[in-house]
């Protein structure tokens, strides 16, 4: 009898152990499994391109958001980024001080750092000074911000770690001008980051997801109708599609399940394509329809970290390939 | 990693490059991305946990103490409920600056089109009159309890509840009204600052979305003059839908 029990005890342990060790096997494979710099070098170009429009943009009317009498000064913007507890962990170097020379300056050196990290040139440097300007700008700017503000930190973050720059960068063809070519390095780095982008991305549309289906309108479809209806969004006219709800209905139903499900869609590969496909018709929509082309991008470019480095490879070369036709043409 | 994962998984290793790295570096890593996606997921979990009541989940508002300074720090306090629960009116600032002498008021409002180029800068000024209407909070302190009847048994312990939830209330209504005057001064400065000698007001104003009904059958157009609803600065009721997140 004894012995029965004890067999089973370790029967158990020894399930146990092996269900733990598929774990362990299964964590360090999804997170460290080496992998190919593409990819995150397309977010690399596309993200930093979108963080060097983003802030240009900012140029137009600098000194009206930054400077000692900016729209939400300095002390207002201080007092917004503090909790509801009063705790604030927020920082910028935009609170150090509000002359519009350094505010110049540091701009400056803001857009130089994100056209380096567009191209690839001192990447890893580039990055981590793209983070500290991308961060110090959103918590000086809160109250002018939205969901591209969101998703260009999370990009940026994400940009510091990984070696986005072993392709298509300056840093890479000045290592091939002096060492010659050599393979592309498979990187572990490179896979945690890819990871945490995709696994935040997933978490953005989950909650998108949820937080949408604790509306009514979402539910009967009119939310659909009140979204295309918002005067102030609106870019391009859709309102006669008052006369067939069923296609806003549709529309709306179709959003809220897309979103909600992303998070189990897009990790295999059958369904992949669907949820990715989904993700360029909505954020196409949203940039097309409802006037915001830079967060529509920009969810777009987020969602290429669920592209594999061979894809990322394909895109480019389909890409590149009329600028060498006409390369070698003239 | 299963093999199905790892069929499934969007990654290639046949490079004959390979920087793996060492297990005690995949050990640190490893707790420090269970802490990143702590403080990833807390911020929107505590967003959509509330109830009737609108607290939210006291396990959630543990789980948001404990990764604040780091979400906080990297700017990840995100509810991402974007147009969620549902799409909500949509919110402006016209502001008029009115001078001592014989000079016309100016007048103007944002977000203007006309006015603000390329979209992304009037999409700027759009988050701007949007935070201000979300930051208002009425100008009347919470109201204070009532006590609890004197015959109540537990007369003394409900009265210790109370004026914990009634100090808390009132320290976030401190918080956020201080955080509203704030704003709408500095907007306000903003204006005399551009127009010298000027003395400007701000009004926040709602823009009702049309049914579509409204739009269909009675023909309005969505930016008609009785859809712009101007907003009270003192205690009259705002007609407030569930709280919104715009992206």
């Amino acid at each position: 009898m004894s012995s029965a029990t004890d067999r089973t005890t370790e029967s158990l342990a020894g399930i146990t152990r092996n269900w733990l060790g598929q774990w362990y096997a299964a964590w360090e494979e999804f997170w460290f499994l080496p992998s190919q710099p593409h990819t995150l070098a397309l977010i690399r170009i596309f993200g930093g391109a979108m963080l060097f429009y983003t802030h240009l943009v900012w140029s137009l009317q600098l000194t009206e958001f930054l400077g000692p009498h900016a729209w939400i000064n300095s002390h207002a913007s201080f007092l917004l980024n503090r909790g509801a507890d009063g705790s604030n962990y927020a920082w910028s170097h935009l609170w150090l001080s509000e002359s519009p020379t350094y505010i110049w300056i540091t701009h400056l050196l803001a857009l130089a750092v994100f056209a380096c990290l567009t191209l690839g040139l001192w990447t890893r440097c580039a990055a981590i000074l793209a983070l500290f300007f991308t961060i110090s700008y959103c918590h000086r700017l809160v109250g002018s911000l939205f969901g591209l503000d969101q998703v260009n930190a999370m990009l940026a973050m994400y940009l510091v770690c990984g070696r986005s720059g072993d392709a298509w960068s300056v840093d890479q063809w000045l290592r091939v001008r002096r060492h010659g070519p050599a393979p592309a390095v498979s990187s572990a780095g490179t896979t945690v980051v890819i990871r945490l982008i995709q696994i935040h991305l997933c978490v953005v549309y989950l909650f998108g997801g949820i937080a949408k289906m604790r509306g009514s309108d979402w539910w009967d479809g009119s939310a659909m109708w009140f979204a295309l209806a918002s005067y102030e969004y609106q870019s391009l006219d859709l309102t006669w599609l008052v006369r067939w709800p069923w296609i806003l209905a549709l529309l709306a139903h179709l959003t809220v399940f897309w979103e909600t499900f992303y998070v189990a869609l897009v990790w295999n590969r059958l369904t992949r394509p669907i949820a990715l496909g989904m993700a360029m018709a909505v954020h196409g929509g949203i940039a097309l329809a409802m006037g915001m082309k830079t967060f529509g991008l920009a969810m777009i470019i987020a969602n290429l970290a669920f592209l594999k480095p061979s894809e990322s490879q394909a895109i480019v070369g389909w890409l590149c390939a009329p600028v060498r036709r006409w390369l070698s043409r003239s | 990693m299963p093999s199905a994962m790892k069929e499934n998984s969007p990654l290639v290793t046949n490079s004959p490059a390979v920087q793996p790295w060492r297990s005690p570096w995949r050990g640190l890593v490893s707790l420090f991305l269970i802490y990143h996606l702590l403080a990833v997921i807390a911020p929107p979990l505590h967003a959509i946990t509330y109830g009737r009541s609108l607290d939210r989940s006291p396990l959630t508002t543990i789980v948001l103490a404990v990764v604040r300074p780091y979400m906080g720090a990297m700017f990840l306090d995100h509810g991402y409920a974007f147009f969620a629960p549902e799409p909500g009116p949509l919110h402006l600032v016209r502001y008029k600056v009115e001078f001592a002498d014989d000079r016309p008021p100016i007048e103007g409002r944002f977000p203007n089109l006309q006015e603000e180029r390329p979209r992304l800068m009037y999409h700027r000024y759009f988050m701007m009159a949007e935070s201000l209407e979300s930051a208002f909070i009425p100008p009347t302190e919470p109201p204070k309890p009532v006590p609890p009847p004197a015959n109540d048994p537990n007369r003394l312990k409900l009265h210790i509840e109370q004026e914990a939830n009634y100090n808390r209330q009132l320290s976030q209504w401190q918080v956020r009204r201080s955080q509203y005057e704030q704003l709408r001064r500095s907007m306000i400065d903003h204006l005399e600052h551009k127009y010298p000698e000027g003395t400007a007001t701000l009004t926040r104003v709602r823009h009702r979305l049309l049914s579509p009904p409204e739009v269909q059958y009675e023909q309005l157009r969505l930016d008609d003059p009785s859809t712009f609803i101007d907003l009270p600065e003192d205690d009259a009721p705002q007609p407030l839908p569930m709280p919104e997140v715009l992206p």
